[in-house]
This record gives C-alpha cells, sequence and structure tokens, in this order.
C-alpha cells in the first residue's frame, strides 16, 4: 500500500475558558480523521464545549473527516456547546453541501464572525 | 584428631596416662623411654620437658574435652528440661552432683541417659542391675580395674564404691565411649577409643573394625591392640574369604567363637591370640551393613552375660553410625574409590544405560530403621507404567510412587535384601505390578538390582510391547492433556477416560458430559462455534473440530479443542461419536506471547487481510460486480462495481435496482463512510433495509428517513450517504431524494447535466432528518447514472471540477448502456483509490 505521509495540521488556540479555535490544514481523510478526533475530544474533555473549526486550510476531506466532523457537532451539543466551523474552502464547502452538512453545523466567513456566533449561542 | 591414648599390644587395663601419642604405638613398650629425664643443663633436656608437658597439657585437654562434651550434653538436658539458662545449669548441675556423691560426670552420664532412653541407657542399666546381683556372672574381665580410666577421666572419682560404682562407670563409660567416637575424626580413632573406654573393662585386648565394600569384600578401617604388622596384613579380605567378620556379615547377626584355634577360622591376630575368645557384630543402620566389629579376648571366652552382649550390641551401633557418617579411610594407603562412590556418579551411569533405570538411596524413619527408598534419579529412558512424567517420580519415594512393589517376592524385598547385603540381584522375566488409572498392569520384566556405595541401581526392560505400548499412550495423553471420548448414539452411554474428568473438572462420580450439553460448560461467546462443530459431527457426520473456552465450576477458564468423528453403521446410520478433548491452554497462551513479542505485526496484517478478504466477498456476494440485478420492463440497467485496488480499502458502496411489488423500480446507490468488515456489514444492513422499507410503497424522501434513522441507531456510529430513485415504468417518471450524496447524472442526447443538490444530510449524522423530494419526466433513451464519489473524488481538484469531467465523459457517445459505463469507468480520473460504484438505467 503506498503510504502517504500524513498531511494534517492542527493548531488548538484557548479563547477562553469553554472556546477553543482548532485550525485544521492539509488533508483530512482516513488517514488523518482520528487524529483531528483526538484532539476535538481532549477539547471537550477540558470542558471547551464551543468549538470553532477554522478550516481555512484545509485542502481536501473524504468521508472519514466528515464522520469526525460529525461526532464532534454532537459531542458539542450533548455537552451543551456547539461546533461552528469557518472560511471552509470551495472543495470543501462542497463537500459539506453535497453530504448536507451545512444544515446541521453553522458555517461561517472566518473564525471572528464563528466566535461571535458561538460566544452567542453559548 | 587422633585418641587421646593408645594402648599396646598388652592387655589393655594397665595404668592410664602411659603411652606417648605416637602412632607406632606398639614399637615402644609402654615403659618410661620418653619420659623427661630432667637434665635442666641440656638444652635437649630442656625441650624434650617442655615437649612431654606439651604431651601432658594435650592428653588432659582430649581427656577433659570428652567428659566435658558429656557435662555440656547434660547441661543442655536440663536447659531444655527446666527451662533455665546453661550458667544455671552447670550450677544446678554441679549442686545436684553433690548432694547426690556423684562427680559431675557421672551425673552427667545418668542425666543423658535418663533423657536418651536409647540403647547405651538401657544397656547401662541392665548393666548396673546385673552387677548389684552379689553373684551375679562374672563379667570377664571386668574387674575393679575397669573403674580406673574414668575414674582417670573423672579427675575425681567417687567415693561409691564396689557394685553400684562399676554399675555407674559402665554408663560413664559408654557415654565417655559415644561421645568420643562421636568427635573422633576417622574409624581408626574409633577403634581406639572404643577399646579404651568400653571394651578395655571387659577384658578385651584388641578390636578391628571393618567396612564391607560394594562388592562384599571387607576392608579394616580401624583397629586397636593387633600390634603394627598384623593390620597391614588384614588390610583386605576378598569376597568369599571366610573369616570371622565375613560369618557374621553373611549371617547378618553376631557371632561367637569362643575359641579361635578351635574353631579354624581365620582373622587378624590369630596368630598373636590363637586360643582367644572373638565376637563379631555386623553394624548396620537402617538395614544397611555397613561393616563389622570385631573384638579380641586373649583367653578364650566364657558364655558372658547377656548384658555385656548387649552393651556389645550397642558399641557396634555406635560403630556403625561413624562408619555411615565418618569418610571410609582404610588403614592401609590403597584406595578404596568403589565404596564411596557417590550417587552423583550412578546416576550418570543410569543416564548411559538404554534400559530404564532408577537410583536409589536408603530412606530411614525417625528412629533409623530403613522404611523405604528414595527415588534418587529416573533415568532418560525411564517410563512410568502409569503413564506419569519423570518428574513426578522423580524424588518419590519408591513404596509411595509405586505401592505395589511391597508384595510377597515383589521388587522392595529384592531391593532391601541387595541394599542388606551388597549381593547383587538379577533375573530375567520377573513379574512387576504397576497401577495404571487404578488398575494394576502385571507384565514380565528383566531385572537387575545392585548396590553401589549407599545407592541401589534399578534397571529393567518390560518385555510386554503392549503393556509398554498402553502405557506410552498413557504418557502422551497426559503429556498432551488429551482426554479421550465415545458417545453410543443409540444408547446415549458416553465413556470418559481419567484424563478427561481432570480436563472438566469433574468428580468420576458426576459422569461425563453430553457433547449435547457442551455449551453449558463453555463461554457463552463460543456457543456458535459449539453450535457449528455439533452440525458437523451430529447431522452433516463429518468429522469436526471446534476451539471453545471451558468454564469449569472451579472458576478455571481452560482454552479446550474438541475434535470428533461420527461412526456410521453399514447403512449409514450414526452410532456413535469418538474423539478427544486437548487442553490448548499452554498452547494458546504460549500463542498469545508469541502474536505479543515476534509475530504481532504479522498477525495483525494477517488478520486485516483476511477481514478485508472477507469485506470483499461479501460485496461480491450481495453484488456481482458485472452482472444485471435484474430485468425490469421498460427500463435497461446495468451496473459496475470496483472495489478499491487495495484491499484494505474496500469498503461500503453500494448499489441496489429491485422490483417493487407496486412493478415500480427501485434504484439506489451508496457509500458507508470507512472501509473494511464493518463498512461492509454496515452495507448490507442498510441495503437490505432500504429493499424492506421500499415495499411499503413510500417514497424515495420518506425511505431515507427511515434509512437515516436505521443508519443512526447501529452500534458503530454508521454514517452513510446514498441517493434512492423509484422509477415508474408506466410513466416514465423518476422520483428521487438524497442523503449527502453526490446527485445523480442525466444524459439526454448529447448532453449531461447533474441533478440538482436537494437538501439531505448524510445518514446516520442525526437521529432524526428530512430529505427533499424531486421528480424528474423521463424520455425514451434518456441515461440516469448514479454513482459513489470513488468516480469522481480528486485530492487535486474539487467535486465540483471533477463533476464536469464526469458530465464531459458521460456525454460522449457511447455504444449502448454496458458500453457507457465501462467508458466512464476507464475514464475516472479519481486518484484516492475508492471503491466505486455505478449504476445505469436507460428508458426502453
Amino acid at each position: 500500500m503506498p503510504e502517504r505521509e500524513v498531511n494534517l495540521d492542527v493548531e488548538v488556540e484557548i479563547h477562553d475558558a469553554d472556546t477553543a479555535v482548532v485550525s485544521v490544514g492539509g488533508e483530512l481523510d482516513i488517514e488523518t480523521a482520528t487524529m483531528l478526533h483526538h484532539h476535538l475530544a481532549n477539547q471537550f474533555l477540558h470542558g471547551r464545549r464551543h468549538l470553532v473549526l477554522d478550516l481555512s486550510a484545509l485542502d481536501f476531506m473524504d468521508s472519514s473527516g466528515l464522520n469526525v466532523l460529525i461526532r464532534a457537532g454532537r459531542d458539542a451539543r450533548e455537552s451543551g456547546g456547539d461546533l461552528h466551523l469557518a472560511a471552509p474552502t470551495p472543495a470543501v464547502r462542497r463537500i459539506l453541501e453535497i453530504t448536507g452538512l451545512t444544515m446541521t453545523t453553522p458555517l461561517h466567513a472566518d473564525v471572528a464572525d464563528a466566535l461571535v456566533a458561538a460566544g452567542h449561542e453559548g | 584428631m587422633s585418641a587421646p591414648h593408645r594402648h599396646g599390644g598388652e592387655p589393655a587395663v594397665g595404668p592410664p596416662g602411659d603411652g606417648a601419642p605416637t602412632p607406632a604405638g606398639p614399637a615402644l613398650p609402654p615403659g618410661r623411654e620418653e619420659e623427661p629425664l630432667p637434665d635442666d643443663h641440656s638444652a635437649v633436656g630442656r625441650l624434650a620437658a617442655t615437649v612431654e608437658r606439651l604431651r601432658e597439657e594435650v592428653r588432659a585437654a582430649h581427656a577433659a574435652a570428652e567428659g566435658r562434651a558429656l557435662i555440656e550434653l547434660a547441661k543442655g538436658v536440663i536447659v531444655e528440661r527446666l527451662g533455665c539458662g546453661p550458667a544455671q545449669a552447670a550450677k544446678q548441675l554441679a549442686e545436684l552432683a553433690g548432694q547426690a556423691g556423684l562427680s559431675q560426670l557421672e551425673l552427667a552420664a545418668d542425666i543423658i541417659n535418663q533423657a536418651a532412653h536409647d540403647r547405651v541407657a538401657e544397656v547401662a542399666e541392665g548393666f548396673v542391675r546385673a552387677v548389684r546381683q552379689p553373684d551375679g556372672p562374672g563379667t570377664a574381665g571386668t574387674g575393679p580395674d575397669a573403674g580406673g580410666p574414668d575414674a582417670q577421666v573423672n579427675a575425681g572419682g567417687t567415693g561409691a564404691t564396689g557394685a553400684a560404682a562399676a554399675g555407674d562407670s559402665v554408663a560413664v563409660r559408654l557415654r565417655t565411649a559415644e561421645s568420643a567416637a562421636l568427635n573422633a575424626g576417622d574409624s581408626q580413632a574409633v577403634a581406639e577409643s572404643l577399646l579404651e573406654h568400653a571394651l578395655a573393662p571387659l577384658g578385651a585386648v584388641a578390636v578391628a573394625i571393618w567396612t564391607t565394600g560394594p562388592d562384599a569384600s571387607l576392608t579394616l578401617c580401624g583397629h586397636a591392640g593387633f600390634g603394627a604388622d598384623e593390620p597391614a596384613r588384614w588390610r583386605y579380605v576378598p569376597p568369599g574369604v571366610a573369616t570371622v567378620a565375613r560369618e557374621a556379615l553373611t549371617a547378618r547377626r553376631t557371632v561367637r567363637f569362643p575359641s579361635l584355634g578351635a574353631a579354624g577360622v581365620p582373622s587378624i591376630g590369630h596368630t598373636r591370640h590363637p586360643d582367644g575368645g572373638r565376637v563379631a557384630v555386623p553394624a548396620g543402620t537402617g538395614g544397611r551393613i555397613h561393616g563389622v566389629l570385631e573384638i579380641c579376648w586373649h583367653r578364650p571366652l566364657e558364655p558372658q552375660p547377656q548384658a555385656v552382649e548387649r552393651q556389645i550390641e550397642a558399641l557396634a551401633e555406635l560403630c556403625a553410625h561413624t562408619l555411615e557418617t565418618l569418610p571410609v579411610q582404610p588403614v592401609p594407603t590403597r584406595a578404596l574409590s568403589s565404596a564411596a562412590a557417590g550417587a552423583s556418579e550412578l546416576v550418570e551411569l543410569a543416564d548411559g544405560l538404554y534400559d530404564p533405570a532408577l537410583v536409589l538411596t536408603p530412606h530411614l524413619d525417625g528412629e533409623g530403621r530403613l522404611r523405604d527408598f528414595r527415588i534418587r534419579h529416573a533415568n532418560e529412558h525411564f517410563q512410568d507404567p502409569a503413564g506419569r512424567s519423570r518428574g513426578a517420580v522423580d524424588g518419590a519415594l519408591l513404596l509411595e510412587a509405586y505401592p505395589t512393589t511391597a508384595g510377597e517376592n515383589e521388587l522392595f524385598e529384592r531391593i532391601e535384601r541387595v541394599y542388606a547385603t551388597g549381593e547383587p540381584f538379577r533375573a530375567r522375566r520377573t513379574r512387576l505390578t504397576a497401577l495404571v488409572d487404578q488398575v494394576p498392569l502385571a507384565s514380565a520384566a528383566d531385572l537387575s538390582i545392585s548396590r553401589h556405595g549407599d545407592s541401589v541401581l534399578l534397571i529393567w526392560r518390560i518385555e510386554d510391547e503392549s503393556a509398554r505400548l498402553a502405557s506410552l499412550l498413557q504418557h502422551a495423553q497426559r503429556l498432551g492433556r488429551i482426554g479421550g471420548f465415545e458417545e453410543d448414539v443409540l444408547t446415549g452411554e458416553i465413556t470418559w477416560n481419567g484424563q478427561l474428568f481432570d480436563l472438566f473438572g469433574r468428580d468420576l462420580t458426576e459422569g461425563p458430559v453430553s457433547l449435547r450439553d457442551l455449551t453449558a460448560h463453555a463461554h457463552p461467546d463460543d456457543e456458535v462455534a459449539i453450535g457449528r462443530f455439533l452440525q458437523a459431527v451430529l447431522h452433516q457426520r463429518r468429522a469436526s473440530s471446534a476451539a471453545f473456552r471451558m468454564l469449569r465450576r472451579d472458576g478455571v477458564t481452560r482454552h479446550i479443542r474438541v475434535i470428533a468423528e461420527p461412526s456410521l453403521g453399514a447403512d449409514e446410520r450414526l452410532l456413535a461419536v469418538r474423539g478427544a478433548y486437548q487442553d490448548i491452554s499452554a498452547q494458546h497462551w504460549t500463542e498469545v506471547a508469541l502474536a505479543a513479542t515476534r509475530d504481532q505485526l504479522a498477525v495483525t496484517e494477517q488478520e486485516s487481510a483476511e477481514r478485508n478478504r472477507l469485506a470483499l466477498q461479501l460485496q461480491h456476494a450481495i453484488m456481482p460486480p458485472t452482472t444485471a440485478p435484474l430485468d425490469a420492463p421498460g427500463l435497461d440497467v446495468a451496473v459496475r462495481y470496483r472495489p478499491a485496488e487495495t484491499e484494505s480499502l474496500v469498503g461500503g458502496d453500494w448499489y441496489d435496482a429491485v422490483v417493487l411489488p407496486s412493478k415500480k423500480i427501485l434504484l439506489c446507490v451508496g457509500d458507508i463512510a470507512g472501509h473494511g468488515i464493518e463498512a461492509a456489514t454496515g452495507m448490507v444492513v442498510l441495503r437490505n433495509a432500504l429493499r424492506g422499507l421500499a415495499v411499503t410503497g413510500a417514497g424515495p424522501g420518506q425511505l431515507l428517513s427511515w434509512l437515516n434513522n436505521v443508519a443512526h441507531h447501529l452500534t458503530a456510529q454508521v454514517t452513510a450517504t446514498a441517493v434512492c430513485g423509484v422509477f415508474d415504468p408506466s410513466t416514465r417518471t423518476l422520483r428521487w431524494a438524497r442523503a449527502g450524496h453526490l446527485p445523480p447524472v442525466l444524459v439526454r442526447g448529447d448532453r449531461a447535466a447533474k441533478l440538482p443538490l436537494l437538501q439531505g444530510l448524510l445518514l446516520g449524522a442525526l437521529a432524526e432528518a428530512e430529505y427533499e423530494e424531486a421528480e424528474i419526466q423521463l424520455e425514451p433513451d434518456d441515461t440516469v447514472l448514479m454513482y459513489t464519489d470513488g468516480l469522481v473524488e480528486r485530492r487535486d481538484t474539487s467535486v465540483h471540477d471533477s463533476l464536469d469531467q464526469l458530465l464531459a465523459t458521460a456525454q460522449t457517445p457511447a455504444d449502448g448502456l454496458e458500453r457507457r459505463l465501462d467508458l466512464l469507468l476507464t475514464h475516472s480520473k479519481s486518484d484516492t483509490d475508492d471503491d466505486t460504484c455505478l449504476i445505469g438505467v436507460r428508458v426502453t
């Protein structure tokens, strides 16, 4: 099997006690989805129930990646928080639209908008 | 260390303190040649005086040491009895002696006698009683002198006189001899001590201690009173030469010759004391004769009182203990290695034999009697008739391991005899009985028993080959932890061997467990495996096996493999089932350990490869890659399924096309997120669920809503995308909806266009979801394509661009539907190596 290099960058910025901004860059696929899931689960574990995912540097996402977003959204709702997606690239945005994820998870033009929405909703 | 006193060839009752402790005692008359000549003016004279003084000190120290040993022992008894400290015990001893008018030494001997209640005490008491009788027999040679040495040792003596004093002195004497013998460094010292302390008072003039060799030869290992040359001449008596000592050995009892010359039996010192009496006593412990104590009198021997005889026997026993514990040091320089042959040499010898052999050493009870033999070593070729491992027999007691050897004329008695006499035993076709699973099994064997040093070597060869094979089988079953069984299907009778009861942890009285009840003894998770196994054996009538976890009542879980084969009658009827259970626990854990350490990667890879193959087989079984699933009126249907090139990526793509009861046609393409067996099983669930739901006649939007619910409640959090259409041939309308899936493509004439992106969340993300539904009116020759993203997905291109490419390929003219699908697959620009599912319908 041709091993692809793991190509996903995840950076976490703590915005406040219960809000974190997670920047996701590279390719979110079957190889990297678990890694992102661990990052997000870790945030929930620390009480950050409002998560903003900055997708501006995410070039590719497949169904495994989608599943991570779906689970994150579910986890956030269960802990009384929410998940916001910010600034997806056209390719990723298209996937989100096709799969209908835009119906369950709010999409924002940028992180600032997302944070406002997160604070407002939180 | 040598004895303190050494008497010359003369009767030994001479005044104490005479002979200097020179080894060549007899060469020097016990005179005063070495008495210091008090010539103070000569350096030689001073030196001689110093040497004599030192000798005197040594002698006194030895004498005191022997006495002190007794006193210390008595103090120990007092400490133990009165629970006081040693100092108090010493004080107590002194006070008691004073009160009783005895020397401390005499009192010590009394105390020890009382505490020990052993043979020496018995003899001493008997002696006291005998000599107190006024007309008691003259106790040959035991004159008033007898007190002499004791008094000397005593360094104080007592005022007691007469018979009582003589009796008391016997106790002291014997204890002193015992103490000296136990402290003596070799049997030569023992002989000297015996003569001085115990035998000279009985009138004896010389003593010889013989040790018996493995070949029943006799070697002189200690002597006193025979002079210098005679012991050298008699240092070794070959087997078969009848001497006084030999007679005692052969008879295994005390022999007495009132006059040696009259009996005509040769022995050591017979020239010097030709008419003197002789007594020879076998010196043995625990059934083994270690040697012979021979006592020599100068004059013919009159019948001795019983007390004296018993005293002599006690001395022989004392001798035996020293012979047993002391290294054998024969008087002459000639080596006697064979007598000291260690058990270790015998073990090596046994291992070199091609027949089964045991090395046995005597096992004595608390009183020093031979009770049993310990199996010191079982050699490599040893096979336990009862099938036990060598380790189970090694180190056990012979009678415990083989109780049946104790019978009349049986093995144990033979071994006992060989051990006592040293005479080897060899016989062909001897009956051996062994218990095999509580059943006595007699077999004929060639036997060889021989004594080597302190050990016995037992070699046998079992003649009965079938018995040997039976034992081998038992052995193998035990080793392999296999338990055999047979179930008569007609009568229901079940036969188990003993090992199987052990495996199940069941008592024999509880009876066996039928195969049909096996699941009651197994882990619930293994019920399926056992069920399959039973079906194979009982219904399909073929040999089968299964591995399961046996849950024993004692809480032990065992990994068991059961193997069984049916036994069929002439009419092909099932008569019986035969088989075996094997405990594979050890094997199992070994495998686990191996997997964890060495093969983990390989095992994991193999497992996942198997799982992936299974996933692919599942896909193929449900969706043949090319075969049209149905022949529907008004509609051509063609499908393509292309699994991912990498087996591990084979996933959950599916298609379906089925004519519903309403004559409408259900068309569907779906894609479960993820890969492998989980995705494939999820696919099966959703595909079948959709088929079932579609029978209700509901529209595609409703169907997807239900299907979302199914996906959401699958145990593994499954998400899937799907597009679902219901084609009505009567109106040529297609109603469709989508759940997160790419929209279908419509090819009409030379134009291809994707249908609109209806609202529809992918399946399983939310518990409840609604799906927008649309209807399209198709025309003849219209082609609708449904596909999974394997057809379009590219990492470097947005789905939008990929779809445009798909549309371009779709509108190139094609010779028929099948050809069009091939074209689409061929020109797919996908680079993600995903599954690809493609379904095309053409309105006719």
